[in-house]
């Protein structure tokens, strides 16, 4: 008895010891594993308010101490319900497809231990949709047209339109500390933007870093979250994460080498071949992926000495003119075959070039099967000028309108393509093209511009070809992209349509596919490649190339492993070991 | 002197507003706006781009904006009975136009009318009452992004100039003392060399050799990179100021080695030294009493202009180390169209010209007994 009435008192205590013991072990696997160094090549953030940020640094550094509202699976790179880091468990949606309910998870907290709950998601939303803040999210402003807190952790947003691409739509809504919030910003949206709390902000949370401070132009600095409730291992591993601004491609490569840098998420060109060889020897641990960038040459196909709108107040075509040489499909399709892409990528890009026929990467769920990039065939492409009404009359290798549609007579096959001074890969690009295309007959211009300049003249609708390269969302969003050939973004100076596309069929087809009831993929996926098919046959875009970046990391990084949908998936596992 | 001094600096304000008309319409002419810059998102509506502008107030007449940047526009566009609206204005509306879709103003079907809606008081007060406005692109104060950056300038600017300056100056001296001989010839070739290369491809250079390859010294930034919200005082990380600053006074020693040079030599051919030599006065006290300070007096003309140089940042070498100087600051400016942040960097540089000259001409009268300013 005596002996029992002991072991009954020993073992609670002997579970406390342990309890004790076990303690300092869990607390010491926060932030046991070292700084995480990346290099910011771009500029400082701009705020840390996810409601007004604008910026893709200021989006880096957000992404890794907000949570997502809904967010996107990193194997499948989809909007998914219950993903690490997002608020949102689940959700459903009304008969009518108009209202959205979504179920909050109920076990994130902010840095403050107040736990995230509908209503600051709901603070984010009334900044927002009262129109006053200074970052523009007209697409959600037109779209929601209101929201319901259903309990702490159930909220229904209500929307304008059934459309199958709502919850792209809710892409850009965080939440936000509402409790902080209200208190220092108050309902005053218009003048958020010059809030010191900006650069400041004392909670954070419900990711896997909480903000510890920002030294313009040197450095972000964020501290492992001990409440990320999603941590891989249990805990947030890395001590913190550091976003260090190194302006030079050749120094910030150099960094990396001296293991000042833990990881590069692009490796430029230059350094691929070097990185690849150290890292198959396994000095660094390397992962390449489809780049999120295409890049294109937007070929304006209306008169660029008189810009007009595409539609008028009434919603009716304008007459725009067409371009002299660009106006016509087959000089277009002409150019198209006239690129021999292997001596491009060569000389361009270092070999890491990939073909497109499309906006649309090869591995989205909208692209169809059979879209091929055209082939190098200088006899096709000289064929459809000759059919054109293009020819080389007076034996000079320039062709001349002979019949053409929209040049005046005698007028040489001439236009001018401008790109963005600086950019080295551009620039060997359009030297290239311009060789390949005279060799056609074209007398072709180049012209490296300032790109705040070419970016003014795009938007004029004043140039003949201007190449550029644009960044993909991530989920794609093939509405998004595909809706700047649609009239209605045909506005000077304002609008991306700014080749004066306009293609009825496609028109169609974009907004059908938009609207499809019950959302059926298959049936969305046939529209979006009959729309891809005739951009790509009609061409106001040569769709050029996209690539693969190479990300590298230190080897003494363990548990890095790049997915497709985000090199950073699992940064809260990442332990830098000491070497 | 104080009246000189006093004369000079009334003189400088027509010559100070001068500079901010030109500057402000060189940049309001550059192609390409700031809306360009910030909205260039394919997500963007037509609308969203047209409301940008009317938030940042570029699409008003270019005099409006002068003047608002200059004066502010609280006295433009007020609220005279509290309703948080404004009711009154000069020179530009109080209620502003409604947009559609497309970015355009809008009628009332029935009268046709513009449609307006209320827009709030103004708010700025204007450089001339402290308010520098607000950056397009940081979205704070425009002093704020000059004044983080503006120690780190100051940083690299001063090491660079004593180095640049006591070493070239010495360089000079030495070159004129042993004219034609090995040392001369050779911090001639060295002055011509180090102006040949360019910043960057110097700056590149010393990282690759001394950061790469030897590992002697830090591979750019201010700093050692760590969890910590600053950098240690500047004695804990002397060996981050060492190649930027090697950088930047390279220039220096070349440029005034030469100028040096020339100078004292044009001075010791002058009567007055033959005479010192003719008394019998050592060589040594001759060059270095007699010649030497007669030959900082040209060196003063561009002394000044050399330290507003040196303040308003080296945005080449600041990009090569990383360093956060208000040079770099001012490229990306410019090239984000960020009006406000490219006006404050321009007052401060034509403030610091126009002491830079007036310092000139102050040592100038301290160095020269002849020169006395009335």
């Amino acid at each position: 008895m005596k002996l029992a009435r002991r072991f009954m008192l020993i073992c609670p205590l002997l579970t406390f010891a342990l309890l004790f013991l076990s303690l300092p072990a869990l607390t010491q696997d926060v932030g046991s594993g070292g700084a995480i160094i990346e290099p910011n090549f771009g500029d400082d953030p701009t705020t840390f308010n996810p409601v007004i940020a604008n910026d893709g640094t200021s989006n880096d550094v957000i992404a890794r101490m907000y949570p997502d509202f809904v967010g996107v699976d990193s194997a499948t790179v989809q909007y998914a319900p219950g993903v690490k880091g997002a608020l949102v468990a689940d959700w459903d949606i009304s008969e009518d497809g108009m209202t959205y309910t979504f179920h909050l998870r109920d076990d994130m907290v902010w840095s403050d231990g107040v736990p995230i709950t509908a209503v600051d998601v709901a603070w984010f939303l009334d900044a927002v949709l009262s129109g006053e803040t200074s970052s523009p999210r007209q697409e959600l402003i037109d779209r929601v047209q209101g929201y319901e807190i259903i309990d702490d952790h159930t909220l229904s947003i209500n929307f304008d339109e059934a459309n199958c691409t709502l919850i792209s739509t809710l892409a850009p809504v965080t939440p936000v500390p509402a409790h902080i919030f209200e208190e220092v910003y108050g309902d005053d949206y218009a003048g958020m933007d010059e809030n010191e709390y900006n650069l400041n902000p004392t909670v954070t949370g419900g990711e896997s870093f909480v903000f510890a401070n920002f030294r313009p132009g040197e450095q972000t600095t964020l501290l492992a979250n001990p409440d990320f409730t999603d941590a891989e291992m249990g805990a947030v591993i890395p001590e913190g994460w550091v976003y260090k601004v190194v302006t030079d491609q050749v120094v910030q490569m150099e960094q990396f080498f001296a293991g000042d840098l833990t990881f590069v998420d692009s490796v430029p060109q230059a350094n691929r071949a070097d990185v690849k060889e150290r890292g198959a020897a396994g000095e660094f641990q390397t992962y390449e992926t489809p780049a999120g960038t295409i890049r294109f040459l937007s070929l304006n196909t209306a008169d660029p000495t008189n810009p007009q709108d595409g539609l008028d107040e009434d919603g009716n075509p304008i007459d725009q003119g067409r371009h002299p040489i660009l106006g016509d499909a087959r000089v277009r399709q002409a150019l198209n075959y006239g690129i021999n892409f292997g001596e491009v990528n060569e000389g361009a890009f270092f070999g890491t070039g990939i073909p497109v026929a499309s906006h649309v990467r090869p591995t989205d769920w909208s692209f169809p099967a059979g879209l091929e990039p055209y082939p190098f065939d200088p006899d096709k492409a000289m064929q459809l000028l000759d059919e054109a009404g293009f020819t080389d009359s007076d034996g000079d290798d320039v062709r001349e309108c002979n019949g053409c549609l929209y040049a005046e007579a005698g007028a040489p096959l001439a236009f001018t393509a401008k790109t963005n001074a600086g950019n080295t890969s551009q620039e060997a690009l359009y030297t290239i093209l311009q060789d390949q295309w005279n060799e056609l007959g074209f007398d072709v211009t180049v012209e490296f511009v300032e790109f705040g300049t070419l970016i003014s003249e795009f938007t004029a609708q004043t140039y003949d070809a201007i190449g550029v390269f644009w960044g993909l969302a991530t989920p794609a969003d093939p509405n998004g992209i595909a809706s700047i050939f649609l009239p209605e973004a045909d506005v000077v100076g304002a609008g991306y349509n700014t080749q004066s596309f306009n293609n009825p069929r496609l028109n169609e087809l974009i907004e059908a596919a938009r609207l499809v009831p019950g959302c059926d993929v298959d049936v969305r996926k046939d529209m979006y490649g009959e729309a891809y098919q005739i951009l790509r046959d009609e061409s106001p875009w040569i769709w050029i190339s996209t690539g693969d970046v190479l990300l590298a990391a230190q080897d003494n990084v363990e548990n890095w492993s790049p997915r497709p949908g985000g090199s950073r998936w699992n940064i809260d596992a990442w332990m830098v070991a000491e070497q | 002197m104080t009246k000189y001094i006093i004369r000079r600096l009334l003189q400088a304000i027509p010559i100070f507003v001068g500079i901010t008309i030109l500057s402000y319409l060189l940049m309001a002419a550059a192609p390409g706006g700031p809306v360009e810059i910030l909205a260039f998102n394919n997500r963007l509506k037509p609308r969203e781009r047209e409301e940008l502008k009317h938030i940042l107030g570029i699409n008003d007449p270019l005099p409006v904006q002068y003047l608002r940047w200059l004066a502010g526009d609280d006295w433009m566009r007020w609220d005279s009975d509290g309703d948080g609206t404004a009711d009154g204005s000069v020179l530009i509306d109080f209620r502003g136009p409604v947009l559609n879709d497309k970015g355009k103003p809008t009628t009332d079907p029935e009268t046709g009318e513009a449609l307006t809606s209320p827009l709030p008081p103004g708010d700025r007060y204007g450089i001339l009452r402290g308010d520098f406005g607000v950056s397009f692109y940081y979205k704070r104060p425009a002093q704020d992004v000059l004044f983080e950056r503006l120690p780190a300038t100051l940083e690299l600017s001063i090491a660079s100039f004593v180095v640049g300056a006591t070493l070239g100056i010495a360089v000079g001296i030495l070159a004129a003392i042993y004219h034609r001989r090995a040392f001369d010839n050779i911090s001639r070739v060295g002055a011509v060399i180090i102006n040949s290369i360019p910043n960057f491809g110097l700056g590149l250079l010393l990282i690759l050799i001394f950061g790469s390859a030897l590992q002697i010294l830090p591979l750019g930034n201010r700093c050692k990179t760590t969890l910590d919200p600053s950098c240690p005082p500047l004695p804990q990380r002397l060996d981050y100021l060492i190649l930027p600053t090697i950088v930047l006074a390279a220039g220096g020693v070349a440029g005034y080695s030469r100028f040096m040079r020339a100078s004292m030599l044009d001075v010791v051919s002058q009567d007055y030294i033959r005479t010192a030599r003719s008394k019998g006065l050592q060589e040594r006290r001759v060059w270095l009493r007699h010649g030497m300070r007669n030959a900082f007096i040209p060196i003063a003309t561009f002394l000044g202009p050399t330290i507003t140089a040196l303040l308003s940042g080296a945005a080449i070498t600041e990009t090569v180390f990383s360093w956060p100087g208000v040079g770099r600051q001012v490229v990306n400016s410019v090239v984000q169209r960020d009006f406000p942040v490219v006006m404050i960097v321009v007052i401060y540089a034509a403030i610091a010209n126009i002491l830079g000259y007036l310092l000139s001409d102050i040592m100038y009268a301290l160095i020269d007994p002849r020169i006395r300013y009335v």
